[in-house]
């Protein structure tokens, strides 16, 4: 075994001997006093010879590295001190560089993705698989995760059929769903490995998904779609994608739940697979009566209740409108809101209501509207205008209840 | 020069140079601190406090000759002052000040 002083000038102090040069050299640069640092160093050279013999020359290493860490203020501390302006420039530069430099890595070193961790089926998925209502191809949307659950950009995921319904599915993950079923698909990326059912369900057609109106304040309401398979009958599971065109007038969450924000019209557009289709919505403002209405108030309903022989005189503002008188079913309890003209919710029982106009006012009829909803388009010229709405029997409850909407058209 | 003036690790190195005399140079002087305070100043604080002592006129300094070994180096020892000595005198007295009235049982016994 060689003794420690064999080893000592020729391990610990030669190799040192450049670095630490170096480093003088890098601290007069920056400015520091020549005398400090060299007696600094010098210092630590004769420490660190010391202790490579002692402990040896990783520890030694070790120690020294330390060292300068603790020194480093010092060293900054000196220079500024010492330094002339255009070193204490250097020095601020430097500084500046080193700052950037270890906050950069630092952040691509936090920011890094680590290596394949799991496969993820992505959008379109139910409880049990992903939902294809696509005619034509469509890629299969799978996500690759590292162990900290960030998404990788990686498109060396192999697919395959595994069995179930013969759907066609490319090596790349593109399938084809020419006819309903369901089928397994296995997703490969060495050495992941991910088996996943995948529904064909494909759509031929959205059938018009009409229009709804809402109250604000009133409840939301589920936005039902019906789409229409190849064998012309509807498709029970599907992936739609909705979106609202104008999110501060409603919002639809995933559940298909439309929630009224404030009065106005938005348009909803409706994806299943690679069919579009769209509705329109109108969500109305709830007041008393059309009496004083504000320019700004433009989508306006009111509750109505009115008994047998009995009949309402609303004062109208001027201008082009829409107005809806909607009854609700007698068979319903009595309701205050208005009775949405969407499919499903409207009401079926004739009443023989009469609305007319009154004053300098002009109407046409809107014969399309369903039993139990009368529809006009108005124009009036000047104020004065009424609307007059009768309840005069026979036959029907006694009393009826439901709401007239009126809808104005902005002026331009 | 007051003692005001003078830092808790100014002081011990000070001292330190005092006790070392004609030994006193940068790692002596950081041995001598671990082995009396137990604590391990950095290369760099020492060095920033013996140049600040230096500057107050409480500490001169002189290079040596180069140590006989291949390529050795030239070590820079201090030594105290008149100012020095007056400081860590005065010291001394403040601590005594500091330190009177104080019954036996709590003060330590000093060396």
């Amino acid at each position: 075994m060689p003794s420690i002083h064999a080893r000592r000038p020729t391990i610990a102090t030669e190799p040192k001997a450049n670095s630490a040069l170096v480093t003088e050299c890098v601290l007069m640069a920056l400015g520091g006093d020549p005398a400090f640092i060299a007696d600094l160093l010098g210092d630590l050279r004769e420490e660190y010879s010391y202790r490579a013999a002692r402990d040896g020359v990783n520890t030694a290493r070790f120690w020294y590295l330390r060292e300068m860490a603790r020194s480093t203020p010092h060293l900054v501390w000196n220079a500024i001190r010492h330094g002339t302006p255009s070193a204490r420039a250097r020095l601020a530069a430097f500084i500046l560089t080193v700052v950037v430099t270890f906050s950069v890595l630092t952040l691509a070193w936090l920011t890094r993705n680590g290596p394949p961790a799991s496969l993820v089926v992505g959008g379109g998925v139910d409880s049990d698989g992903i939902v294809v209502n696509n005619l034509g191809p469509v890629p299969l949307s799978m996500s690759v995760l590292d162990a900290r659950g960030r998404r990788l950009e990686r498109t060396e995921v192999r697919y395959q059929r595994i069995s179930g319904a013969p759907i066609q599915v490319s090596t790349r993950g593109v399938i084809k769903c020419t006819r309903p079923g369901d089928a397994i698909v296995r997703a490969s990326l060495a050495p992941l490995q991910r088996d996943f059912v995948v529904h064909c369900e494909p759509v031929r057609k959205i059938r018009d998904a009409g229009w709804g109106n809402f109250v604000v304040g009133g409840p939301a309401g589920t936005f039902t779609v019906d789409a229409i398979g190849l064998d012309g009958k509807p498709v029970t599971r599907i992936a739609a994608r909705l979106r609202v065109e104008d999110s501060t007038i409603a919002t639809l969450d995933s559940s298909g739940r439309l929630r009224p924000l404030r009065p106005g019209q938005t348009w909803i557009d409706i994806e299943i697979g690679d069919r579009r289709a769209g509705a329109f919505v109108t969500v109305f403002e709830p007041v008393r009566t059309f009496e004083a209405l504000r320019p700004d108030q433009l989508w306006v309903v009111a509750p109505i209740r009115l008994a047998r022989g009995a009949s309402i005189r609303w004062p109208l503002p001027t201008g082009a409108f829409f107005l809806t008188f909607s009854a609700d079913s007698s068979e319903a309890p009595p309701t205050r809101g208005f009775v949405g003209l969407g499919s499903g919710s409207s009401p079926t029982v004739q009443f023989p209501i009469n609305m007319s106009v009154a004053g300098l006012i002009m109407c046409t009829r809107m014969p399309e509207l369903q039993p139990g909803v009368l529809g006009a388009h108005c124009l009036a010229r000047a104020p004065g205008a009424t609307l007059i709405l009768t309840y005069s029997g026979p036959g029907g409850p006694n009393e009826i209840v439901g709401s007239v909407a009126l809808e104005r058209q902005e002026q331009h | 020069m007051s003692t005001a003036t003078l830092g808790a690790l100014e002081l011990v190195v000070l001292l330190a140079v005092a006790r070392l005399k004609d030994k006193a140079y940068g790692l002596a002087i950081r041995r001598d601190l671990a082995a009396r305070t137990g604590r391990d100043y950095s290369v760099g604080a020492l060095y920033t406090t013996l140049q600040r002592l230096e500057d107050k006129g409480l500490l001169t300094s002189r290079h040596s000759e180069p140590l006989p070994v291949r390529g050795g180096r030239s070590r820079r020892h201090f030594t105290l002052t008149g100012a020095g000595a007056r400081a860590l005198r005065e010291a001394e007295r403040h601590a005594a000040s500091i330190w009177a009235g104080i019954g036996k049982p709590l003060r330590p016994r000093l060396a």
